[in-house]
C-alpha cells in the first residue's frame, strides 16, 4: 500500500470517526444527563400550585398575602428568565456546587470560585433579581407569620395550611441555595 | 500522484456531501436554542400498530366503569351496616367509624406521597420541583390529607384495622353474614383489579400518543371509542 493511499485511509477514517461522534453526541447526552432543574421550574411549579391553593383558602387576609407572594414569585422569575440568566445561573452554580464538595480547598480553586461569583454578580448588574430575592423572602417571612395566627375553621383548612407552609418552606430552601 | 490527488479530491467531496446535512441540522438546533431534537426515527423502527387498539382501550375502559359501579354498590350496602354495628359495639357517633375508614383510605392514598416525600432532596432544586408535583397532583385530586402527618394516619389506619375485625365477626353471626362477606371480598377484588389494571392504563395512554400518527388508529377511535372522560 503507498503513502497516498495509506493518508487516504487514515483520513477516511479520523472524518468517519468525527462523524459518529457528533451524530451519537446527543443520544449519549440524554442518556448519562437526566433533566436538569433550573431555579426557574421550581419557581413555575410554585406559583402554579399556591394559585391552586389560594383558590381553596376562605381567610381574606391569608388569601391577600398569597395574592402579594405570587405576584413576588412571577417578578422573581421575570428577571431569572431575563436574558438567559436562569441557564446561566444554573451552570455557575452548579460548578460552584461541585468545587465545594470536593475535600479540601486549594488556591487555585478559591481563585476559580470568585471567578464563578463574578460571573454570577454580572447576571444581575443592576441588583434586579437580588431586590426581588429579598422581596420574597420577606413576603414569605410575612405569609408564614400570618399562617401561625390563623385560626382554621375545619380540617380541610388544615390541611389546606398545611400544605402552604410546607411550600413556603422547600421555596425557601430554593431560594437560599441562590448565594449571589 | 495526480491520481491519487484525484482520488483524494473525489473522497473529501464525498465526505463533505455526507456530513453537510449534518451539519446544517446542528446549526438549525443552534439558531432555535433548543437542545438537539431526536433525528426522525426510521419508518422501519416504527412498532406495528395494534390490531385493536381502540377494542382494547374501549374494553378496559368498560371493565374499569363496571367495577367502579359495582364497588360503589356494595359500598352502599355494606358500609351502613358496618357503621350501625360499629355505632352500637363502640358507641361510636354517626360518622365516626366512616370518618376512621377513610383515614385509613387516606393513609395508602398517601402513602405514595410520603414514599416520594422520603426520597425527596429537599436541598435540591430537581427534588423539590417532584415535591410541587407530587402535592399539584394531590391537590387536584382533592387530596388535601396528603400534607399530614403519617404517623397520625397510620395510628388511625391501626387502630380502624382492629375495630373493623370485630365488625366483620359481628357481621358473620348474622343471618346473612355469609351474603355479606361475599360482597366484601368482592369489593376488595375489584379494588385489586382496578388496582392493578391502572398501570396498563397509563402504559396505554403513553402508547395512544404514538399511534395518534396513524390515520387507520383515528379512524378505528372515532368510529369504535367513546369520548374521553
Amino acid at each position: 500500500m503507498n503513502t497516498g493511499t495509506t493518508r487516504i485511509c487514515r483520513f477516511t477514517a479520523v472524518v468517519a470517526a468525527l462523524f459518529l461522534v457528533s451524530a451519537t453526541a446527543p443520544y449519549v447526552r440524554a442518556q448519562t444527563h437526566p433533566t436538569e432543574v433550573k431555579f426557574g421550574e421550581v419557581t413555575e411549579k410554585f406559583v402554579r400550585n399556591m394559585k391552586l391553593l389560594r383558590t381553596m383558602t376562605e381567610n381574606a387576609d391569608l388569601g391577600h398575602m398569597i395574592d402579594v407572594v405570587v405576584k413576588k414569585a412571577e417578578d422573581l422569575q421575570s428577571f431569572n428568565s431575563d436574558k438567559n440568566a436562569d441557564e446561566k445561573r444554573f451552570r455557575i452554580m452548579k460548578q460552584m456546587e461541585t468545587m465545594l464538595k470536593r475535600e479540601g480547598i486549594q488556591e487555585s480553586d478559591q481563585k476559580r470560585l470568585e471567578k464563578l461569583q463574578t460571573e454570577l454578580r454580572e447576571l444581575d448588574p443592576n441588583g434586579s433579581f437580588q431586590k426581588a430575592r429579598s422581596e420574597m423572602n420577606r413576603s414569605i417571612s410575612e405569609l408564614q407569620n400570618l399562617l401561625g395566627q390563623v385560626h382554621s375553621p375545619d380540617s380541610r383548612s388544615d390541611d389546606v395550611l398545611r400544605l402552604i407552609r410546607m411550600h413556603l418552606s422547600f421555596y425557601s430552601r430554593c431560594l437560599s441555595k441562590i448565594n449571589n | 500522484m495526480s491520481l491519487q490527488n484525484k482520488q483524494l479530491r473525489v473522497l473529501v467531496c464525498c465526505l463533505a456531501l455526507l456530513a453537510a446535512p449534518q451539519l446544517r441540522a446542528q446549526e438549525t438546533a443552534t439558531e432555535g436554542a433548543a437542545p438537539a431534537p431526536a433525528a426522525e426515527t426510521p419508518p422501519a423502527a416504527k412498532p406495528k400498530q395494534p390490531a385493536n387498539a381502540g377494542q382494547m382501550l374501549t374494553q378496559m375502559r368498560e371493565e374499569e366503569t363496571r367495577a367502579k359501579a359495582r364497588i360503589r354498590e356494595i359500598e352502599s350496602i355494606v358500609f351502613p351496616i358496618q357503621d350501625e354495628i360499629a355505632q352500637k359495639q363502640f358507641f361510636f357517633g354517626q360518622g365516626e367509624f366512616a370518618f376512621l375508614r377513610m383515614q385509613t383510605e387516606s393513609g395508602k392514598t398517601s402513602a405514595k406521597f410520603f414514599e416520594a416525600q422520603a426520597r425527596i432532596d429537599q436541598d435540591s432544586w430537581a427534588g423539590v420541583a417532584d415535591a410541587f408535583d407530587i402535592a399539584y397532583e394531590a391537590l387536584r385530586e382533592g387530596k388535601l390529607w396528603v400534607g399530614r402527618e403519617q404517623s397520625l394516619i397510620a395510628e388511625d389506619a391501626a387502630l380502624f384495622a382492629d375495630l373493623n375485625a370485630k365488625v366483620m365477626a359481628a357481621i358473620q353471626s348474622r343471618p346473612d353474614g355469609a351474603k355479606i362477606m361475599a360482597m366484601i371480598e368482592e369489593r376488595d377484588r375489584l379494588m385489586n383489579q382496578s388496582k392493578s389494571s391502572a398501570p396498563m392504563l397509563k402504559y396505554l395512554s403513553e402508547r395512544r400518543q404514538w399511534w395518534k400518527g396513524y390515520p387507520e388508529y383515528m379512524q378505528a377511535v372515532q368510529q369504535k371509542t367513546p369520548p374521553a372522560r
